[in-house]
């Protein structure tokens, strides 16, 4: 509450914040980011004209256990889907966590379920109507999906691991896609209906991370770790769903680290995110095969790790870092970055959680 | 007699059961000692700084050194094949640091205000107080399956919880090599620097990972898109983005302020560099298998070497001299039959000075004690604002339903663990005789 109140007066004395009807569309027509300012015990959820993030207007606000924030997936179009251990409830990253849906543009929330793995980001399916997400019981992982009209539950994959399995989402074919972690790295399996899980391909020996499915559902974008001279960084690879191709992509800076692969709404190219030198910047780039890189505007200092595109492509909002690499963060903050230029802060007393966008109106 | 008995019972069960609710109305994974009552703690000065001195004091083994249930043992050191042990010690801001993550650094619940005697602090998985101890505090380790002195004093004193918590951050620190990694290999495991406690940290929440649901692998995804911040430890930033050893890392960096002065002296620790070749081959998950023998790192630089506290305060100056006060009594408690439930209320003193903890156990199981440990302020404590202090306050309310009879007696034992060998019997004659009336009818009991 005194995160909340922080943030109304500090809008309220800047003149900033308009308290709009949550349908209102904003004058200008540029899509709206959604994002959330996290406080110690209550994480306030807005929209903001990508241009203007300071003229926010509160959809939401969510409270939870003090300290533990809320966990979203990428949002489907106006739906929002997150992990939050509420108020009240035992604390920790280990105790249930309910998983809720939001429908940002209407402030109408549904919890779908009570029993959900706080750390693991629900994920939707390609239509939206439905939801992955993980549970655990000692050392059994459930991946359940939940349909959104119904409430039904179903369990469709399950297995005892002293690591863990991750939903990813359903690939062009319908097929439950995820990942599994065990002493031979990270593996990417299938699963159709009652069959057995198949492999899709092998990602690493080692922690792949940071999953991305096309939007044609038939590729993955991920980070994998890889040992460059005397470094192990993590680097940005595609792979091919069926027949597990890797996809090569220009290397760009062959030893530096990368973040945040996001493949843009048309799926041509991957935006990720590349380390800086000691005092400098860098872009964003977009990587296609067979292309040269693209890249996007320049923070004053550091880098960005992208995180949603808006509908058509033309913005992006991304964490953005002072530091030069992961080894040296430096100090992060949110930012919206324009295809055409411009890059427009996202500010908030607390973490700024970069949620998605609303649709272009 | 015992037709009448029933009737009682039926009538005044669903009274009694509300009016005994278990407090706090949290919910527990599973029972822990003192479930569902809980104890009374003495939450101590805004500052921390008795916390704080207590820490120190437990750091070197100087508070509890001759009770070797809450002495900090001898730290073990050396080569994975040619361990050694050594002075008992610990870096006094890594334990501070984890006060803080854990409990922010109180002994009782959110609720209770400085300077005063309150619930204590208990977790939904059954960690206690500042240190948010777990291991001994999930189940009733006393004779006849009540809670032991030992329980109660980590429950309710700070500085034996803290003792303890220091003991089983070192008993992690000992576990390795045979259970879990070594860091430091290139510095002699030297527990003087700050930086090879990562593992003994890392397992004091749990060794586990990547993956699981309470994962504190650095590597493992579920901490969010790669890379992250530094923790502030300033509550700006969600903790479900950290590893455990990080959120102790960010705090003994910055430490929060309370009235314009940090809690403690900062300390920067360096985290291992996860794109060392060394440490990431070694964080592997190939490596990920009991007792983790591959896992081993060098000490993470810049390390930075912990000095042993300057000043200490005696632990005669940190727990006091408690003497324990209570009166042998008989009490007779009449049942009635509005629906409330009677009770009585017995007072412990603490007629020295320090945090006396005090624990009330019956084998009569219509007795309620509530609450079933506790304390009481010495005169040299602070404690205000409070219905338990100084004195400790014990209030016994009858359950009919397990009454034998209704007429019974029992006997409540009542002693402290640290405010001398004595212990007081209170003997609580239960009389539930009485008619019971309905409008319009008349009964006459046999």
């Amino acid at each position: 509450m005194i995160a909340v109140a922080a943030i109304v007066a500090v809008g309220l004395a800047a003149g900033l914040l308009r308290l709009l009807p949550l349908a209102a569309k904003p004058t200008t027509g540029v899509p709206r980011v959604v994002f959330a300012a996290f406080g110690a015990t209550s994480d306030v959820l807005f929209i903001a004209p990508a241009t203007r993030p300071d003229e926010r207007t509160v959809v939401d606000t969510v409270q939870h256990a003090e300290g533990w924030g809320i966990n979203p997936g990428p949002m489907f179009e106006r739906l929002l889907a997150y992990n939050v251990v509420p108020a009240g409830a035992p604390a920790g990253r280990g105790a249930p966590s309910e998983l809720w849906l939001l429908n940002v543009a209407t402030g109408e929330r549904t919890r779908l379920a009570r029993d959900a793995d706080l750390l693991v980001k629900p994920q939707f399916v390609a239509d939206g109507k439905s939801i992955l997400y993980r549970r655990t019981d000692g050392d059994l992982q459930q991946v359940v999906r939940v349909d959104i009209d119904s409430l039904a539950r179903t369990m469709i994959y399950e297995e005892r691991t002293a690591f863990g399995v991750f939903p990813l989402g359903v690939d062009a074919n319908g097929t439950l896609l995820f990942a599994r972690l065990s002493n031979t790295g990270t593996d990417v399996l299938r699963k159709a209906g009652d069959a057995s899980p198949v492999l899709a391909f092998h990602a690493s020996d080692e922690i792949a991370r940071d999953w991305q499915l096309s939007p044609d559902g038939k590729s993955l974008a991920f980070l994998a770790p890889l040992r460059r001279a005397e470094r192990v960084v993590y680097r940005a690879a595609v792979v091919m769903i069926e027949g597990g191709k890797a996809v090569a992509l220009p290397e760009g800076d062959a030893s530096g680290e990368q973040y945040g692969p996001l493949w843009t709404p048309d799926g041509g190219s991957v935006a990720v995110g590349q380390e800086a030198a000691s005092g400098a910047a860098t872009p964003v780039v977009l990587l296609r095969a067979g292309g040269a890189p693209v890249p996007l505007a320049t923070p004053a200092r550091g880098f960005d790790v992208p995180v949603a595109w808006s509908a058509a492509g033309t913005y992006l909002a991304a964490r953005t870092f002072d530091g030069q690499n992961s080894t040296n963060v430096g100090r992060e903050s949110a930012v919206v970055i324009a295809r055409s230029g411009e890059r427009y802060p996202v500010s908030a007393p607390g973490e700024v959680i970069l949620l998605g966008w609303l649709p272009d109106d | 007699m015992t037709r009448r008995t029933r009737i009682l019972a039926a009538l005044l069960l669903a009274a009694v059961l509300a009016a005994l609710g278990a407090p706090g109305g949290e919910r527990h994974a599973a029972a822990c000692a003192f479930d569902p009552w809980r104890p009374d703690a003495y939450e101590g000065d805004q500052q921390r700084a008795r916390y704080n001195a207590a820490i120190e004091a437990a750091s070197v083994n100087r508070l509890l050194p001759s009770d070797s249930f809450f002495a900090l043992p001898a730290i073990e050191r050396g080569p994975r094949t040619a361990r050694s042990q050594g002075a008992p010690f610990i870096p006094s801001t890594l334990l501070k640091a984890i006060a803080w993550v854990e409990s922010t650094m109180t002994q009782a619940a959110r609720a209770v205000s400085f300077d005063s005697v309150g619930p204590a602090q208990i977790s939904f998985d059954c960690g206690h107080g500042i240190m948010q101890v777990t291991t001994g505090m999930t189940t009733p380790l006393g004779a006849d399956g009540t809670p032991s002195a030992r329980q109660a004093s980590i429950a309710t004193h700070y500085a034996y919880n803290i003792a303890r918590g220091a003991q089983i951050l070192a008993e992690k620190w000992n576990a390795a090599p045979e259970q879990i990694p070594v860091a430091g290999i290139d510095t002699a495991s030297d527990p003087a620097i700050v930086e090879n406690w990562y593992f003994a940290t890392w397992a004091y929440n749990g060794f586990t990972g990547p993956g699981s649901s309470i994962s504190n692998h650095p590597a493992d995804p579920q901490f969010g898109s790669w890379p992250r911040p530094a923790y502030t430890c300033d509550g700006t930033q969600a903790r479900n983005r950290y590893p455990y050893q990080e959120l102790v890392w960010g705090c003994m960096a910055r430490p929060d302020q309370r009235n314009g002065q940090l809690l403690w002296q900062p300390l920067a620790a360096t985290l291992p560099n996860l794109t060392n070749a060394v440490v990431a081959r070694a964080l592997s998950v190939a490596n990920w298998t009991y007792p983790y023998t591959g896992m081993d790192i060098p000490t993470p630089q810049p390390a930075h070497l912990a000095q042993p506290p300057v000043s200490l305060q005696s632990p005669a100056q940190l727990l006091g001299t408690p003497v324990f006060q209570a009166s042998a009594q008989r009490l007779t408690i009449n049942v009635n039959a509005t629906g409330a439930a009677s009770k009585a209320t017995v007072r412990i003193h603490n007629a020295g000075t320090g945090v006396m903890t005090w624990i009330a156990t019956t084998t009569d199981r219509f007795l309620v004690l509530s609450p079933p440990a506790g304390v009481a302020a010495g005169s040299d404590l602070r404690c205000t604002a409070s219905d338990g202090c100084p004195d400790g306050s014990l209030v016994i309310t009858v359950n009919p339903v397990l009454l034998p009879a209704s007429r019974a007696s029992g006997v409540i034992h009542l002693s402290s663990p640290n405010g001398g060998g004595q212990q007081v019997d209170i003997i609580v004659e239960v009389s539930a005789e009485f008619s019971i009336g309905a409008p319009g009818t008349s009964r006459t009991t046999p």
